[in-house]
């Protein structure tokens, strides 16, 4: 993925978790990715013109905190299905935000319904291919990780 | 006297992220209704008179789309506003939505945007309402 694709992916997550939670994420290019095994992931698929899915990867401190942020509640309140919905609305919004700059805004996508993967699922499906856009984000050390597949 | 809200979205976070956004708005909010389809929310505009929509358009059971055209067929629900909150990005899908009568907001949202929207669509509501002797509920 060419630089500035990557500079917009990276600008509209952070614009999108800004607003759905006050969390401030920033490029964090030069550390590991997060492990799947430490982590909660979902992904959303989309068909169109071309299709794909997007995945968003968080540990679950950084999760907590996104979640009762979008809620407006204490941490220790957020409960496990919260989080998971969440998590897949997050997913949904970022991709939502980010198909219109790849594929043009008067282009029709459909976009699926997101799913939570497993950890094993995870790896599967985030490693057994290279993805054509993916970033890395922190916000107070807390990281998200956003993979992106274009497929046909 | 309040305004009473019917939030239509399949995410139980986002319902509650809506009404937590309402709330900071400002506005004077009667009872909030909510759903996690269509089909959910059209049985409650059936029982309980609602002045404004907040829907989203990507849930299952029944889209949001499909809850616009039935709003529209019906006598009793055609003149409800309808603000559509959804991820769409695609302008052919939002254009076919605000010919229908919606406005839009994409998520994700301010308070700002979901309290002007609300004022606006009210106050054209209250327009129409008053230029046709008409009310909806």
């Amino acid at each position: 993925m060419d630089n500035p694709q990557k500079k917009t992916l990276s600008k509209i997550v952070s614009e999108s978790l800004e607003k759905l939670a006050f969390m401030f994420f920033i490029s964090d290019s030069f550390r590991e990715p997060i492990p799947f095994q430490n982590a909660v992931t979902a992904e959303v698929s989309f068909t169109g013109v071309f299709s794909g899915r997007l995945a968003v990867v968080m540990t679950e401190a950084a999760l907590k905190e996104l979640t009762a942020n979008m809620l407006g509640i204490d941490s220790e309140d957020v409960e496990q299905n919260h989080l998971n919905d969440a998590l897949k609305e997050t997913a949904n919004i970022i991709c939502g935000n980010w198909l219109p700059v790849v594929g043009g805004d008067e282009t029709v996508f459909h976009i699926g319904a997101p799913e939570i993967l497993s950890p094993s699922q995870a790896a599967t499906a985030l490693t057994g291919q290279i993805p054509s856009a993916m970033e890395k984000l922190s916000a107070d050390e807390e990281p998200c990780d956003i993979y992106f597949f274009r497929e046909k | 006297m309040g305004i009473n809200i019917l939030i239509v979205d399949d995410s139980s976070v986002m319902r509650a992220m809506i009404l937590k956004t309402l709330r900071m708005s400002g506005l004077s909010l009667g009872d909030v209704y909510g759903a996690s389809n269509g089909a959910e929310g059209l049985e409650i505009l059936g029982r309980q008179w609602t002045d404004l929509v907040i829907l989203d358009i990507n849930m299952p059971v029944m889209n949001g789309e499909e809850m616009m055209i039935r709003m529209k067929e019906n006598p009793e629900t055609r003149d409800i506003p309808v603000i559509v909150v959804s991820t769409e990005g695609s302008k052919p899908r939002i254009d076919k939505l605000m010919k229908m009568g919606a406005s839009f907001i994409r998520k994700p949202f301010t308070p700002e945007m979901i309290r002007d929207a609300v004022n606006q669509s009210l106050g054209q509501s209250l327009g129409q309402s008053l230029g046709t002797g008409e009310s909806h509920g």
